[in-house]
Parts: structure tokens; C-alpha cells; sequence
């Protein structure tokens, strides 16, 4: 046993490089370039401005038509996952029967913020800008290590990303890009499921940047002032 | 034995200070992952490992005595680097859930324990390499770890004998049981790939790896990390909580066995080493 | 499985304080809601002629294969069952079913239905959250009503005021999490001193409002059950589904929003109807509110709180008062977890009592209610918490409509005049049966007020509103009857199941008609929770060449969820199968061919709008075939003939294949349907019909 180099001091025959000074130049070498590319990068590099594409499509709802039904959450869930489940739904619908309208229902949508604080955060980039579906901001569940940042940073209540605790990802609302259980086509250049099957006509879609800041924006006139609504005897005040 | 202790307690104050640290930060707002702050942490650790080696000068084992020196100084830092390192990991890595075992954490332990988790792979990685290098420079010391052709004769006669059967007698086994030997083809394999896995999990939080990369990735590294709690729940109970392995335990800290010990249990070592008794004031390099 | 059921029924011996499990494959070939509940009654009640009160009785609150899912219609409805306290001379084994929320929960939480036996002896409500299951001290809220309860719970299952966050339910990052609130079913304030009043209500009003089953659960010491589900339920087809979804919405406003001009009457696809959205004062703001999966959405809730969930009846627009004071006695009605059409019967009673000056201040009838101010708020309050609180003459009130009369010395005579409108088995008149044979029939040979539209919208309301506001009909009589000829699977080959005639009221085909109708609401409606308010869909505006959807809408949505390739023939088998078990319980309780007559007013009164006053029922226009050939035609003042009723029952006991004699199944009959061991505990009772 024992080295090739032996420490009586008898150095080799030739220019050949003994394991022991390959070991030490590599160990040494490496730790070098790590800390030298470290303090390099540091000291060197700029800060590198990350510009994020604007999704192709957000989702709009109208609260004062919406009936509470949640068949927007079976949908959600059951086109993503296959089956009919309120917590593994993309859009939260809330509601109290014991409340005064319009703040008996609540409807949680993803905004596709412009600038997505869950996209920020993810230490993995599971949470992304998905260029190649209309940069819909979600979540590649293979890369998401269920640290829950996301779940965190969404500034909205309830949390848009939502947790999956049953396959250990989290996930949020994709405009249905990503839907194996439904034969349609989804994403920003297609149809949402939760749209598809409201039945008042409470959620809509549009490619257009709707105003941030306000809820306004998200929550618009989808006919709650119209005649057709007025002829069925809903006032919204 | 001075420095061996002064080594021993920096490296143990270490480790816990890390933890503690680890546990304590997530629990402060605004903070990030330690894998997201300090990832260079990750590539640091193995290069310091392979560095310590080189600068390592082995003792090899030589019967002092009623004793066998069995494991010096090296071999008892890249033990317990690795082994300490790895029961954290383990058990932070269970905690965390995987497959379909959900997680014993709430989110916040989540956060704590992927951070005790970074700074258990800073040690085991430098204790992993330490000992990739050291087995790199002396093929022995790797090789003295791989099964030989005696491999399964020598586990049936050893076992059925502590089994009670008076037909085998004890085989005159190496430095390492044969069954060891084999066990170890188990941890080999298990921490290669949860080394691999493990670092491309870690470049995922400075570059962007492709999803179907990860899709393959972190399964394996929850397999391997199943296999590597196999051999380390197999390896624990035989070599410190059987009364059988105290012997062999109290060398890790020592780094002697007694010699009438090694005779019973290693004949076929301690007759090498009667053979091979380097001249007395030698010592290989 | 992905079949749409959880898998496994909660069985709750409150006796015991034990929690059990029954797996649902037990009872699958019954599809689920009411053939699983009877089947299970069948099986777990000892002894089904104790009263329901007596710790014996079996309450079952079931789910479907389609609670929870996106079968439109029918996602929302939730089947409660059990001995009734509300039906005369006896309590019959009865249902009444509610919509909402609760089913989803109770599927989402990993249960098919919950089965209760036996009696408390604390006060308890039972909470759910997915697989935990608990008995809770219900002491400190036995005496709230309804609405108070609720929130009460929502608060002690969620531990605060939820903020509309994700509540995380178990302890670790795995377990589920949930935004909603629990979906909470409860009886009124002190229940057992109004049972056959009680109802049970969830949230602001789905109501399971006949039977009593307020007062069943009071009489076990049960106040609510609470349950919040996290998980999901896996469906066969999921694209199916949806494609059944939009298909389906071709069918409702929810498909034809720029088309509005055909929604004229036919089967009232329009939100918020009928009546809902206008029995809110004028200028209350108010939004559609619809439950679990529906695409017809026809309650509301209002800014003002008042009638939140509540539709049709619920709404006393009909007792003459102003809609500001409607609203305030619908919440009340609500809160205090009250019959609504106990209400409904009640008034016209009250005002005939008044009229003739039996009832008043030193009057025979002692009270001091302000009859003199019968739409005013204070009437409506005061006379409600007369029946709960057993004050004023709401002491006798509360023994049940039926029994107050009878110790008032009254039965016998206001029956016979109409006065006091209870068209069978004490059971407030809905629907005329002098009129709308199938209704009256349907009621007769069951065990309560059908309260199923299926005809009623087609039949009667359709044509009666046309014919009343000079309407040009969107589809004559005879492709009405053609239309619904080939939906009434296997009766398909009768031209004239719809002939409302006066010879056709007491003929075969009637037979026809309420023995379909019998069949098609057991599974379809009651078993798989097809909603009164969507389904069946006949005669529909949207429809191709007007028709409906009804003969392949419902398997198209149970087919979808449960992988199934069930037919509609084969659906109206397991509902024929499922009448004639429940049809065994009520001859196991005593149930006699003699026993099966209406209230005399039915026979000697004429059916005009005015007799016996229910306000909203306008003079029926039906159609009829008469000299060969078909037409709408008013009906309006008829009677019923004693001996031709009687002759129709002997037809309709002959087509189901019981004993003309006593109507009792025959052993064939029973045997046909798999039901042999049914046969031989009526065989063992002395109660089998003879070939």
C-alpha cells in the first residue's frame, strides 16, 4: 500500500505528476477560481436587468355576476388533474351566505401580474415566464423543490400560487396552457376552462394589459349594468 | 492527539453553529434560501475536501502492542464528515417528503430544514471528496473496500457462525467483512448518484436546468437517497448499537482495536499485517 | 377509483358515540342519494313502524356519483332520509333533499353520505373534515337558529373569522388546505318543540323543509353536521364531462345569452326564477346565487342580507304582503328552520278562520295575533315564533298543521271544504291533483308532496301562462305530447301519456305517466340528484326543434363521471327498483290500498283558483286528447270521482305488478327486481301481495 510518491524524498524519474500533486493542484486550483470568480463577479459584473414579457392573456371577472356556483373550480381541476377537487383550483372562489352583496362572493383569479413577484422569488425558476404559451406566468412542477416562496409572494389573498400537497408542487393558473384532461386548446391563443363553463358570463378573457394597482382593472362591467341583467331582476346598485 | 481534538472540536463547533444558524435565519423575514445565498458554498466544499487530502500524510494500520492502529487520523475526519453529514441529510431529506411520503413540516420547518439540509451538504461533500481524493492517491485504500472473490463464502461462514451454527467457523476476513464489502458497493452507488443528482439540484437554483432534467433528477435523488438510508440504518446497528461493534465503534475515536480482537474478527488482516510489519520508526508516507 | 364516488359511507352511531365506515361498493348497483339511502334504511332500521323520534329511526344525508362534479344540475343536491314526523295518520319513511354546498364538501371530504342511528345523550353536532371525524358538545348551540349556528362553526372548525385565506387543516405543509367554509346543515332553535315543522337548513336557505328531519335530529340530540372537504373526487371521462358541461349550457340562458326572446315559459331557464329575483323590494341589489356546478343559478342573494339563498316559495309574496315584508319573513322563516309550505297552507286557513270568526281574541280559537293586519311584518313574526316558542295558538300549530286541526275539532270539516288545504297524508297542497292527475297520484301512492316539476312546468304551467296571457305556444299540444312520448323511456310507444283529459286522468296511460314519473325521480332525480329546477328537461326553447334534453342528458353526465355505459331504460329500472323497496317500508309501517284517498275537498270541491286558496296557482290549462285530436284546454274546476280514483289505482297497482287488492308488491314483482329477500320479510309480516 501506500503512494507512489514516497515521503523518503525520492522523486520520480521524469516530469510525471504523482497523484498527490494532482489531488492538491486540483483542490487548490479550484477553491482559487471559485472564490476568484466569486469576488471577480462581485466586484465586476453588473447587476443583470431581467426584463419579463407581459403575458399574452388575463383573465377578467365581473363579482357582481357571479352566482357562487364554483363550477369554475371543478373545471379548473378537473381539466388539470382529472378530477373535481375546490383545493387544487387555479381560481378561488369564496363566499358568505351570511354577508350583503356584493361582499358575500369573492373571486380569486391569477392577475398575471406584470411584474410576477412568484416568478421573482422561485429559487429554482419552477416559477417562470413561459415564452414558448404566451408567457403565461406558471409553475414547471419538475423544478419545484416546495420551498412555497411563491405561495408567499403572491401580494394577493388568497394566494394565487397555490400548494399541491397530494403530488408536492406548487402550481397557479396557467390560462389553461397545460390542461391533459380536456381536448381543447388553452393558453393565452386559447380557450380557459373556467370561462368555458361560466354559466353567467362572469369571467372573460383579454390579451390586453388591464390596469394595474386597483382592482378595477380585473374586476370589470361584464354585463351586471346591461339590460339583458336589469330583464332577469338582478339591480346591482 | 492534541491537534487530532483541536481539528475534532472546530469541525463539531462548526457544524452545530451552522445548523443553529440555518434553523434560526429562516425564521427571519426577507431572507433567502441558504441554497439560493450560498450555493458556491456547494462547489467550495468538495474542492476544500480534495485540497485537505493532498495535504494529507496518511499513517498506515501497524500493530502496536496489544493493539491494532486501525484507522488514523484522516480516516476518522472523513468518517464522521460523512457520517454526520449524512444522518442530518437523511433525516432533514425524509422530513421534506418525497414521492409519496408527505412532509412532516409545516411550511416554515420546510424552510429551516432545506437550510440545515445546505449546511449538512457542505460536510458531507467535503468529507465525501476528502475521501474520494485519499482513496484516489492510494488504490489500496480504496481497493480494501471492494468485494473479493471470497465475498459470499466468507459472509455465509461468518454470519451462520454468529448465527449458532458450529458447522462454519469464522473465515479469516480483511480489514472490512466481506458482508461490509458488499454493503459498501450499496453506499458507492447511492452516494454517486445522490452526489450527481444533488449538485444539478443545486445548479437549478443558479442556472436554468431544463425541466426534463429535473423530472429525472430529483426521483433519483429520492431513491438514492432511500438506498443510502438502507445501508446507513444496516451500517449503524452492526457497527455501534450491536454490543458485537463496540469494539470497532471505540476505534473511530481512538483509531485502536484491541489485538486479540482483530485476531477473532479480522484473522486474515492481522496476519497481513504480522507479514508486512514495517521496520519499527517507519511509517508509509 | 375514478367513478365519481369516494368510496366509503360514514356511519355515525350517536348511541354509541362510534364512527364506522360502510364501503360504497356495497351499495353502488343503487346509484346513490335515495336508492343508497333506502337500501341502507332497509338494512340498519330494526323496526320501521316506530315513531321518528324513537332512537330506531335511520337518518341517512347522502351524496351521488355526481355531488361534487360538474354534472350540471345536479352536482349541488344532497338526499336526507328517514321516518318522517310530518305526514298523517302516520309518519311514512320519507326524503327531502337540499341543495348547496354540502354534498361537494361531504365528496371532497372522502364520504358518499352519512348514516345516523340511534340518540345522543348529550346535545352534539357532528364535524367533518375530510377524514376526521368528531362528535362536538352542541349545548351552547342548541337553542340558536339556523343562521347563527352556521357561523358558530364555521368559526370553531376554522378558529377564526375566516379572512378568505388558505387555512391549512391538518398540521404539516402536505396536509389540505382549503379557502372555503365548511358546509354546515342544521336544524332551528330548540327543535324538538316544533319536530313536524322542522327543517334543516344550510346555509342562508338551502332547506330540506318537509318531513320534519329538524325534529328528527332534535329527537337524537343531533343539532348539525359540519363538513369541509380538501380533497378531490376522480372523474372517468374528464373531457367528457366538460363537453356534456357546454352541451348542457345550450340548453340554459348560460348558452344563449343573445337569444333571449325564447325564453318564454317552457321549463323557466331564466336565473333567479321563478319569482325569486322580484320578491325583493324594488331597488335591493342582488345578484343570481346557484349551487354546486348548476347552469340555471335561481336563488339570489341581496345587499340586504334578508332572502340570502332563498327562491320560489320561501318568498311569502304569495300570503298577499309587499315583498319588503316577504323578505323580512323568508329570513325569519329561514333562521327558525320552518316548513315554507307548512306556511304556504297555513294562511289561507288562517284567513278562512278569520273570515268566518273562529279564530281571534275570545274567539273559539283563542289568540292574540294581529289578525286584523295579516300582511303586516309583526303578523308573519309573531305567528312564527308562535309555532316555535309553542306560545298563542302556535302551542296546538306546532303539533303539526294536520293535528292542530284535529284538536281544534276542525280536521273533517275544513278537509272537506278546502279551508285547510292538505291534499294527502297531511301534506300541504302544492299542486292540484283534481288537475294535474300525476301530481295528485304521485303524491297519493308515495308519502308526501312529490314537489317534483317535471310535468307541472310542461303541462300545466306552460300552456296556462300562454293561454292566460294570449301567448302564441311555442309548441302545440300534440309535438308536446310527441316530444315527450319518445323521452319516457320504456313508455315510448304510448302516444297519450300527457292526455290531462277528464277520461284521461283515470286511464292506462296516466298509469303510464305516474309510474314513470315514480321511477325517473326515484334514481335520476332523488338517487343521482338531478335538480327539480333543470331536469326533466321536456319540452326546452334551446332545444333542437324543442326538445329537451331529458332521455340523454342525464347518462350522458353519469356515464361521463362514473366510465359507465349505462342506458336511460336501464336507469329507469334501478328507479322502478328503488319505488317498489320504498314502496315496502311504508306496507312494512302499515300502508293499506284503503288508506290511499285525498282530502274530501278533492272529490267535492270544484279546482278553481279560489279553493283552497294557494295563491300562486293559477287555473290549469293542460293538454288534452279528446275526439282525436290534441289541444290545450282548461281543466279548471274539476273534481275528482272517488270511484274512478279508485279504479285508476287498481290500473296503476296492476301495471306495477302489485296485488290490485292491497297494493302490495307481488313476490314476482320483487323477484324480477333482485329483490327476493324484501319479498320474504313481507312474506314473514303477512304483507305480500298475492300474484
Amino acid at each position: 500500500m501506500g503512494d507512489i510518491d514516497k515521503t523518503k524524498g525520492t522523486e520520480p524519474e521524469g516530469k510525471v505528476v504523482s497523484r498527490r500533486e494532482f489531488v492538491t493542484g486540483l483542490g487548490g486550483v479550484g477553491l482559487g477560481a471559485v472564490i476568484g470568480g466569486l469576488l471577480g463577479q462581485g466586484f465586476f459584473t453588473p447587476d443583470k436587468v431581467f426584463a419579463i414579457p407581459a403575458s399574452g392573456g388575463y383573465l377578467l371577472v365581473d363579482t357582481k355576476k357571479c352566482a357562487g356556483c364554483t363550477s369554475c373550480m371543478m373545471a379548473c381541476s378537473l381539466v388539470h388533474h382529472g378530477q373535481v377537487n375546490y383545493s387544487l383550483s387555479r381560481i378561488q372562489i369564496t363566499q358568505n351566505s351570511f354577508a350583503a352583496f356584493p361582499n358575500d362572493i369573492s373571486m380569486a383569479m391569477c392577475r398575471q401580474c406584470p411584474f410576477p413577484a412568484c416568478v421573482e422569488v422561485c429559487p429554482t425558476g419552477a416559477c417562470h415566464v413561459d415564452t414558448a404559451n404566451g408567457n403565461v406566468r406558471t409553475v414547471d412542477e419538475a423544478k419545484c423543490i416546495g420551498c412555497e416562496r411563491c405561495v408567499n409572494a403572491c401580494p394577493f389573498t388568497p394566494s394565487r400560487a397555490l400548494w399541491n400537497g397530494a403530488d408536492k408542487h406548487a402550481q397557479k393558473c396557467d390560462l389553461c396552457a397545460d390542461t391533459p384532461f380536456w381536448n381543447e386548446k388553452g393558453g393565452p391563443g386559447g380557450k380557459q376552462a373556467c370561462a368555458t363553463v361560466c354559466a353567467m358570463k362572469a369571467i372573460s378573457f383579454t390579451k390586453d394589459v388591464p390596469v394595474q394597482g386597483a382592482d378595477t382593472g380585473y374586476n370589470v362591467d361584464l354585463g351586471s349594468t346591461s339590460k339583458v341583467w336589469q330583464g332577469f331582476g338582478f339591480n346591482v346598485g | 492527539m492534541g491537534r487530532r481534538l483541536l481539528i475534532a472540536v472546530i469541525i463539531v463547533a462548526a457544524f452545530i453553529l451552522g445548523v443553529i444558524y440555518a434553523w434560526r435565519i429562516t425564521f427571519i423575514d426577507g431572507t433567502e434560501l441558504l441554497f439560493d445565498s450560498g450555493w458556491w458554498l456547494v462547489l467550495l466544499a468538495p474542492l476544500a475536501g480534495i485540497l485537505a487530502a493532498g495535504l494529507t500524510r496518511r499513517t498506515d494500520p501497524v500493530i502496536e502492542g496489544d493493539r491494532v492502529l486501525r484507522h488514523d487520523g484522516p480516516a476518522m475526519l472523513e468518517h464522521w464528515t460523512h457520517g454526520v453529514g449524512t444522518l442530518v441529510l437523511l433525516v432533514t431529506g425524509f422530513a421534506l417528503g418525497a414521492f409519496f411520503i408527505p412532509s412532516l413540516l409545516t411550511q416554515r420547518q420546510v424552510w429551516a430544514a432545506m437550510n440545515v439540509h445546505f449546511v449538512a451538504v457542505v460536510v458531507f461533500l467535503f468529507g465525501t471528496f476528502y475521501y474520494g481524493a485519499n482513496a484516489f492517491m492510494s488504490g489500496e485504500r480504496f481497493r480494501e473496500h471492494l468485494p473479493t472473490k471470497n465475498a459470499f463464502k466468507f459472509t455465509v461462514q461468518h454470519y451462520g457462525r454468529l448465527l449458532g451454527n458450529k458447522k462454519y467457523d469464522m473465515p479469516p476476513e480483511e480489514k472490512y467483512f466481506e458482508s461490509e464489502k458488499l454493503a459498501f458497493l450499496l453506499a458507492l452507488a447511492s452516494t454517486g448518484l445522490i452526489i450527481v443528482t444533488g449538485l444539478i439540484k443545486v445548479a437549478a437554483h443558479v442556472f436554468d436546468v431544463p425541466g426534463w432534467v429535473m423530472f429525472v433528477v430529483t426521483p433519483t435523488h429520492d431513491v438514492a437517497m432511500v438506498a443510502m438510508a438502507v445501508f446507513f440504518v444496516a451500517h449503524v446497528l452492526f457497527a455501534a448499537i450491536l454490543p458485537m461493534g463496540w469494539p470497532m465503534l471505540r476505534s473511530m475515536f481512538t483509531g485502536y482495536l484491541p489485538l486479540d480482537n482483530a485476531k477473532t474478527e479480522h484473522a486474515g488482516w492481522v496476519a497481513d499485517l504480522e507479514a508486512n510489519k514495517p521496520a519499527p520508526g517507519d511509517s508509509a508516507s | 377509483m375514478a367513478n365519481g364516488y369516494a368510496g366509503k359511507i360514514l356511519k355515525v352511531d350517536l348511541t354509541t358515540k362510534t364512527i364506522g365506515e360502510i364501503p360504497t361498493s356495497q351499495y353502488e348497483q343503487w346509484g346513490g342519494g335515495h336508492g343508497m339511502g333506502s337500501a341502507i334504511f332497509w338494512d340498519l332500521c330494526e323496526d320501521p313502524t316506530v315513531d321518528g323520534t324513537d332512537p330506531k329511526n335511520v337518518v341517512t344525508i347522502m351524496a351521488g356519483p355526481l355531488s361534487g362534479t360538474l354534472a350540471s344540475g345536479a352536482a349541488g343536491r344532497t338526499e336526507v332520509q328517514g321516518i318522517g314526523l310530518q305526514s298523517m295518520p302516520r309518519g311514512w319513511f320519507t326524503r327531502s333533499n337540499f341543495g348547496g354546498r354540502f354534498s361537494t364538501h361531504l365528496k371532497y371530504a372522502g364520504w358518499d353520505g352519512i348514516v345516523i342511528l340511534g340518540k345522543s345523550d348529550k346535545q352534539v353536532w357532528l364535524n367533518i373534515v375530510d377524514g376526521k371525524v368528531t362528535l362536538e358538545d352542541a349545548t351552547s348551540l342548541w337553542g340558536l337558529d339556523t343562521h347563527a349556528t352556521q357561523q358558530k362553526i364555521w368559526a370553531s372548525v376554522l378558529g377564526a373569522p375566516p379572512a378568505g385565506n388558505w387555512d391549512t387543516l391538518g398540521t404539516t405543509r402536505d396536509s389540505g388546505r382549503s379557502t372555503q367554509r365548511p358546509a354546515v346543515l342544521s336544524a332551528g332553535p330548540n327543535a324538538e318543540k316544533f319536530g313536524p315543522w322542522a327543517s334543516l337548513v344550510h346555509d342562508g336557505g338551502n332547506g330540506a323543509g318537509q318531513g320534519g328531519f329538524g325534529g328528527v335530529f332534535a329527537s337524537k340530540n343531533l343539532k348539525a353536521v359540519s363538513v369541509l372537504g380538501t380533497g378531490g373526487i376522480e372523474v372517468a371521462d374528464p373531457n367528457a364531462l366538460m363537453q356534456a358541461r357546454t352541451w348542457l349550457m345550450g340548453y340554459a340562458v348560460a348558452g344563449n345569452w343573445d337569444n333571449q326572446g325564447k325564453n318564454v315559459a317552457g321549463n323557466w331557464p331564466l336565473p333567479a326564477n321563478p319569482g325569486t329575483a322580484s320578491s325583493f323590494p324594488k331597488g335591493t341589489a342582488l345578484r343570481p346565487q346557484g349551487c354546486a356546478g348548476c347552469v340555471r343559478m335561481c336563488r339570489c342573494r341581496s345587499d340586504k342580507i334578508m332572502g340570502n339563498d332563498s327562491m320560489c316559495v320561501d318568498f311569502f309574496t304569495t300570503a298577499g304582503a309587499t315583498p319588503e315584508v316577504n323578505v323580512v319573513w323568508t329570513d325569519l322563516m329561514q333562521k327558525l328552520g320552518l316548513n315554507a309550505f307548512n306556511l304556504v297552507g297555513l294562511f289561507p286557513w288562517l284567513r278562512g278562520l278569520v273570515a268566518e270568526g273562529a279564530i281571534g281574541k275570545g274567539k273559539a280559537i283563542d289568540s292574540s295575533l294581529p289578525f286584523e293586519q295579516m300582511t303586516s311584518v309583526a303578523f308573519g313574526v309573531d305567528l312564527m315564533n308562535s309555532i316555535v316558542n309553542q306560545t298563542d295558538i302556535g302551542k296546538d300549530l306546532a303539533l303539526g298543521l294536520w293535528q292542530c286541526a284535529q284538536k281544534w275539532g276542525r280536521l273533517d270539516k275544513d278537509l272537506a271544504t278546502g279551508m285547510l288545504p292538505l291534499q294527502e297524508w297531511g301534506y300541504v297542497h302544492h299542486y292540484d291533483g283534481r288537475t294535474e292527475a300525476e301530481w295528485g297520484y304521485g303524491c297519493l301512492l308515495g308519502d308526501r308532496d312529490i314537489n317534483e316539476h317535471d310535468f307541472n312546468w310542461i303541462c300545466y304551467w306552460t300552456p296556462t301562462i300562454w293561454a292566460a296571457y294570449g301567448m302564441t305556444p311555442l309548441v302545440t299540444a300534440q309535438r308536446m305530447a310527441e316530444i315527450m312520448s319518445k323521452q319516457m323511456i320504456p313508455y315510448s310507444d304510448e302516444p297519450n301519456l300527457i292526455d290531462y283529459s277528464d277520461a284521461g286522468i283515470y286511464s292506462e296511460t296516466m298509469a303510464k305517466t305516474t309510474a314513470w314519473h315514480r321511477h325517473y325521480t326515484r334514481y335520476y332525480k332523488q338517487a343521482l340528484g338531478f335538480c327539480d329546477w333543470n331536469w326533466a328537461d321536456f319540452v326546452n326553447p334551446y332545444g333542437p326543434d324543442f326538445v329537451g334534453a331529458t332521455s340523454i342528458g342525464e347518462p350522458k353526465f353519469f356515464n361521463a363521471v362514473t366510465g359507465k355505459n349505462q342506458t336511460f331504460a336501464e336507469g329507469m329500472e334501478i328507479g322502478r327498483k328503488i319505488w317498489n323497496l320504498d314502496r315496502a317500508v311504508w306496507i312494512l309501517q302499515g300502508r293499506t290500498r284503503d288508506m290511499e284517498v285525498f282530502s274530501d275537498y278533492m272529490y267535492d270541491v270544484a279546482a278553481t283558483a279560489k279553493t283552497p286558496g294557494i295563491p300562486y296557482e293559477m287555473p290549469y290549462t293542460m293538454p288534452v286528447f279528446e275526439n282525436g285530436a290534441w289541444s290545450y284546454k282548461s281543466v279548471a274546476g274539476r273534481k275528482l270521482d272517488r270511484q274512478k280514483v279508485e279504479d285508476f289505482k287498481t290500473l296503476f297497482f296492476k301495471l306495477e305488478g302489485w296485488d290490485t287488492k292491497t297494493g302490495w308488491p307481488t313476490r314476482k314483482t320483487l323477484e324480477d327486481l333482485g329483490l327476493k329477500n324484501v319479498a320474504d320479510k313481507l312474506q314473514g309480516a303477512g304483507k305480500l301481495g298475492a300474484a
